[in-house]
C-alpha cells in the first residue's frame, strides 16, 4: 500500500520509494527514511496537503503526492509487534 | 586561527556562535534560519576567529544555503572545525559527523540541547563515545550558555583532535575507492578517501571541485562513471546514497548501542498536544487569522498608535520649541535654523514616531519566529502556496519580509526548487514591510478613523492575495512541469527566552533606528534643500521650488490615479530609495508642524478614493534600493532584478488606477 493511504496514527513499513525525484530520495535519506524504515503518520492534511510524518524521534512532513511515492506496508499492533515494538522504541528516542 | 561551526539545521548552531563570541546573530526554532556564513571574534582566545555556517544534514548540498557550507569544508581556510550534534537526535546528526569525520580534519564535537535528551531519557556515556568517534566531545546547552566555557578552553586541542576515523565501506566500494583516489589532485584539504566516497555518491559540488583541480579530467570522469555503473549493478540500485547512507547508519547504531542508554519508555511531548489545535485543519488556519489580527490590534490599535501619537506630539511640540530656542539663544539664524526646524525635524521625527509600532511588529514576528509556530504556518498553507506555483516554505520568507523585503529575499535560499525560489523572490517586494507600515498608519490614522487594525490587516493580505495571483501567472507562463519539494522538519514547540525575545526585536528594530539617522536624516535635507532652491535661487516658495518642478512632471502621469500632485509625485520619487522617505517627504513639502495640521492637508490633497488608492500604489510599486540590490546578489541576473523592479510598478499602476475610478464610479 502506499503511505497516503495509511491510517493516522498507525505505522507502517517502508517498503520502496517509488521515484525520480532524486531531491525528495535525499532528504528522506538524510532523515533516515530508506527501505525497511518504520514511520508513523501523525496527521494528513486537508485537500491532499502535506503528510506529516514520525521516524527516529522526529517529526517532518512531506507532500501528498510524494507520499505516494512511498510504498509501505502497515504495521498491525497483532501481526508484527513484537519485531516493531523494539525498533520502534530503539528509533523513536535517537 | 579560524574555526568553523557547522551541523544540522537547527540543532542551535547560531545560539552557541553568539555565546562564543559574545555577538548577537538571528536565531529562530526552524531549520534554515541560517542562510549564510557569519563571522566573529572567538571570547577569550586571541586572534581566534569563529563562523557560523548555514545547517547541513549532509556534505551533498541540495539547496543554495546548503552549498555554502560544502564549499566551506573544501575550500576553506580553517584551522578546524566545531560540529554541534542534537543530542536528541543523534542518529540523524552523526550522519554528518561521520562524513565530516571522514574528511579527517581537526574537529570538536559539541553534544547540544542536552537538556531536551534528558527530558527524553537519553543518557549518553561520553567517554566511550570519544573512545569510539576518537575526537574530544563537550556537552553543551547553548541556550543557557552552558557548556560554553568548557568549548573555550578545550578550543586550542581542536589543533591536536585530527580524527583518525575510517568507516570500512565493504570490499567492492573500497576497490572502486582505491580506484579513484590516486587520480585525485594532491591540492585537496583533509583526506582523499573522503572525496571519493562523495563522488562516488554523486556529490556535484566535489565532483565540479575535483574536475577544476584535477590534471587528467576525462579519465578522471571516466573511470567515476564506470565505478558508480559498477557499483550500481552489485548492490542493484539506482542510488548509491543509499548504500553509504546505511552503511554509516549501521556504524551510528553500533555506536549509539555502547554508548547510549534510555531510561524512559514513553515520552510525552506538549508538542502533539499542541500541534492537534494549531494543524487542525479547520481550526488552524482560524487560529492563525486570529493571531495575525491580534497582533496587527496589539501594535496598531491598542498599544502601538497612542504610543507613536505620544512620541510624535512630542517632536513636533516640545522639541520643536526646544531646538528653536537654543537656536535662538546661540543666535543661530537663516538656512540652518531652516533646515534644522523644516527639513530635519519634520522628516526625520515623522518616521521617529513609528518606532512602537515598527518594534511591537518586528517583537511579535521574532515571537512566532522563535516558539515554532512559523513552520506550522508553512505546513497550514503548503497546498495552497502549491496551487500557486510556490512553495509552503515560501511563507517564512513572506512573513519576514512583513520586516523588511532585503533580509526576506535572502531567506529564500532554503527552498530548494529554483523555480519556486525565484517566483518567492519576484512576489517578495508585494509584502508589506515595516517602512511601507509608516506610509499606511500616516494615511489610516487620518482616513479611517475606526477598525484601524482591520484595515492595516486588509493592506497585509491584499499584498499577500496580489502575491499569489502574480506567482499563479508566472507560473503558468514561464515555468511549468517542475519537480518540486516540500519537505519541512517541525521543530517542538518551546517557550521563547525573554532575553533572545529582545535581542532579536532590537536587531531587527535598529536597522530602522539606524536609517532614520543616516538615510533618512540626508533624504530630508536633500528635499529641504530642494524645497527652498529654485530656478529663481534660494528662498523661493516651496511650489516655484526645483522639488515641485520634477514632482509636477511625476504627479501629471499620476493624475489618473487620483493622487496627481506634485507632492505625492515627490513622496513616491524619493520612496524608491526607502518607503519611510515618503513619510518624511510629505512632512517637509506640506510644510506642517503638527498632526493635526498634517491631517487637514491631508485631507485637503487626498480624497478617501485617491488615499485608498495610494496606499495601495505604495503597497505594490517598485522595491527599495536595498531589497533591489539583495535582488541582484541572490539572482545574480540583470535581466531578473530590472523585471522586478518595473513590473510592480505597471502593476501598481493598473491596480490603483481601476481602484480609484471603481470608487469614483460608485461614489
Amino acid at each position: 500500500m502506499r503511505l497516503v493511504n495509511v491510517k493516522v496514527g498507525s505505522h507502517a513499513k517502508v517498503i520502496e520509494i517509488k521515484t525520480n525525484n532524486t531531491i525528495l530520495i535525499q532528504r528522506l535519506l538524510e532523515f533516515g527514511i530508506s527501505e525497511n524504515c518504520s514511520i508513523k503518520v501523525v496527521k494528513k492534511m486537508a485537500f491532499n496537503g502535506p503528510v506529516i510524518l514520525e521516524s527516529w524521534g522526529q517529526t517532518f512532513c512531506i507532500r501528498h503526492e510524494d507520499a505516494i511515492c512511498i510504498l509501505v506496508k502497515e504495521l498491525e499492533i497483532d501481526g508484527d509487534w513484537s519485531n516493531w515494538k523494539s525498533e520502534y522504541r530503539k528509533n523513536i528516542f535517537i | 586561527m579560524e574555526i568553523g561551526l557547522i551541523g544540522n539545521p537547527n540543532t542551535g548552531k547560531t545560539s552557541l556562535f553568539n555565546s562564543l563570541t559574545g555577538s548577537y546573530e538571528y536565531v529562530g526554532n526552524w531549520s534554515g534560519v541560517t542562510v549564510e556564513k557569519k563571522i566573529g571574534k572567538l571570547l577569550s582566545v586571541k586572534n581566534a576567529t569563529l563562523i557560523d555556517l548555514p545547517g547541513i544534514y549532509s556534505t551533498n548540498p541540495i539547496s543554495k544555503d546548503e552549498s555554502i557550507s560544502t564549499n566551506y569544508l573544501i575550500n576553506g581556510t580553517y584551522d578546524g572545525l566545531i560540529n554541534i550534534v542534537d543530542s536528541s537526535q543523534l542518529s540523524r546528526n552523526l550522519q554528518l559527523t561521520l562524513s565530516i569525520l571522514e574528511l579527517g580534519v581537526p574537529i570538536m564535537i559539541v553534544l547540544n540541547m542536552m537538556d531536551v535528551a534528558k527530558k527524553r531519557g537519553i543518557n549518553i556515556d561520553l567517554q566511550k563515545f570519544e573512545k569510539m568517534i576518537g575526537v574530544k566531545i563537550i556537552k553543551s546547552i547553548a541556550r543557557k550558555d552552558y557548556g560554553v566555557n568548557d568549548i573555550l578552553n578545550n578550543i586550542n586541542l581542536i589543533d591536536n583532535s585530527k580524527g583518525t576515523f575510517n568507516l570500512y565501506y565493504g570490499k567492492e566500494i573500497e576497490l572502486s575507492i582505491n580506484k579513484l583516489m590516486p587520480l585525485l589532485p594532491t591540492s585537496l584539504v583533509g583526506h582523499r578517501k573522503w572525496y571519493a566516497i562523495q563522488c562516488l555518491e554523486g556529490n556535484s559540488i566535489i565532483i565540479n571541485h575535483i574536475l577544476r583541480n584535477c590534471s587528467n579530467k576525462i579519465v578522471f570522469y571516466d573511470i567515476l562513471t564506470m565505478q558508480q555503473k559498477e557499483l550500481k549493478n552489485y548492490y542493484k540500485t539506482n542510488n548509491l546514497k543509499t548504500i553509504f547512507m546505511k552503511i554509516r547508519s549501521n556504524h551510528i547504531d553500533k555506536i549509539l548501542s555502547s554508548c547510549v542508554t534510555i531510561n524512559k519508555s514513553i515520552y510525552l511531548s506538549y508538542t502533539k498536544y499542541i500541534d492537534t489545535i494549531i494543524l487542525n485543519n479547520y481550526l488552524g488556519p482560524f487560529l492563525f487569522l486570529t493571531i495575525m489580527l491580534l497582533v496587527f490590534k496589539i501594535t496598531f490599535e491598542w498599544v502601538g498608535s497612542p504610543l507613536s501619537n505620544i512620541i510624535d506630539s512630542y517632536i513636533r511640540g516640545d522639541f520643536s520649541t526646544i531646538i528653536e530656542n537654543l537656536f535662538q539663544m546661540l543666535r543661530v539664524e537663516g538656512w540652518v535654523v531652516d533646515s534644522v526646524l523644516n527639513g530635519i525635524i519634520p522628516g526625520v521625527g515623522g518616521v521617529i514616531s513609528f518606532v512602537p509600532q515598527v518594534f511591537l511588529l518586528f517583537f511579535f514576528i521574532s515571537l512566532l519566529e522563535d516558539s515554532g509556530y512559523m513552520v506550522r504556518i508553512a505546513v497550514l498553507f503548503d497546498r495552497l502556496m502549491q496551487y500557486f506555483g510556490l512553495n509552503g516554505k515560501s511563507l517564512i520568507p513572506m512573513i519576514i519580509g512583513f520586516g523588511c523585503n532585503a533580509p526576506a529575499v535572502m531567506a529564500t535560499r532554503t527552498i530548494e526548487n529554483t523555480k519556486e525560489r525565484l517566483l518567492t523572490i519576484l512576489v517578495l517586494p508585494f509584502m508589506s514591510c515595516s517602512a511601507r507600515l509608516t506610509v499606511y498608519a500616516m494615511f489610516v490614522s487620518v482616513f479611517f478613523t475606526k477598525n484601524q487594525a482591520v484595515i492595516f490587516l486588509s493592506l497585509y493580505i491584499i499584498g499577500i492575495v496580489l502575491a499569489l495571483v502574480i506567482a499563479k501567472t508566472f507560473s503558468n507562463i514561464l515555468f511549468q512541469n517542475e519537480n518540486t519539494i516540500f519537505w519541512f522538519e517541525l521543530p517542538p514547540y518551546r517557550i521563547p527566552h525573554v532575553k533572545t525575545l529582545i535581542r532579536t526585536t532590537w536587531e531587527k528594530g535598529k536597522g530602522f533606528i539606524e536609517k532614520a539617522g543616516t538615510t533618512i536624516f540626508l533624504g530630508s535635507l536633500l528635499i529641504w534643500f530642494s524645497g527652498v532652491y529654485g530656478p529663481s535661487g534660494y528662498g523661493v516658495p516651496i511650489e516655484n521650488s526645483y522639488i515641485a518642478l520634477i514632482g509636477s512632471k511625476i504627479g501629471d502621469m499620476l493624475s489618473p490615479l487620483g493622487f496627481g500632485t506634485w507632492q505625492a509625485g515627490v513622496a513616491l520619487l524619493t520612496g524608491f530609495v526607502a518607503k519611510e522617505i515618503i513619510v518624511s517627504t510629505m512632512n517637509i513639502v506640506f510644510q506642517t508642524n503638527n498632526t493635526l495640521q498634517l491631517s487637514e492637508v491631508l485631507n485637503q490633497n487626498f480624497t478617501f478614493s485617491s488615499a485608498i488608492s495610494f496606499l495601495i500604489f505604495v503597497l505594490l510599486y517598485v522595491p527599495c534600493l536595498a531589497t533591489i540590490a539583495t535582488i541582484i546578489k541572490e539572482t545574480k541576473s540583470l535581466t531578473i532584478t530590472v523585471f522586478s523592479a518595473i513590473y510592480p510598478l505597471i502593476i501598481a499602476y493598473i491596480i490603483s488606477f481601476l481602484i480609484y475610478q471603481t470608487l469614483v464610479f460608485f461614489s
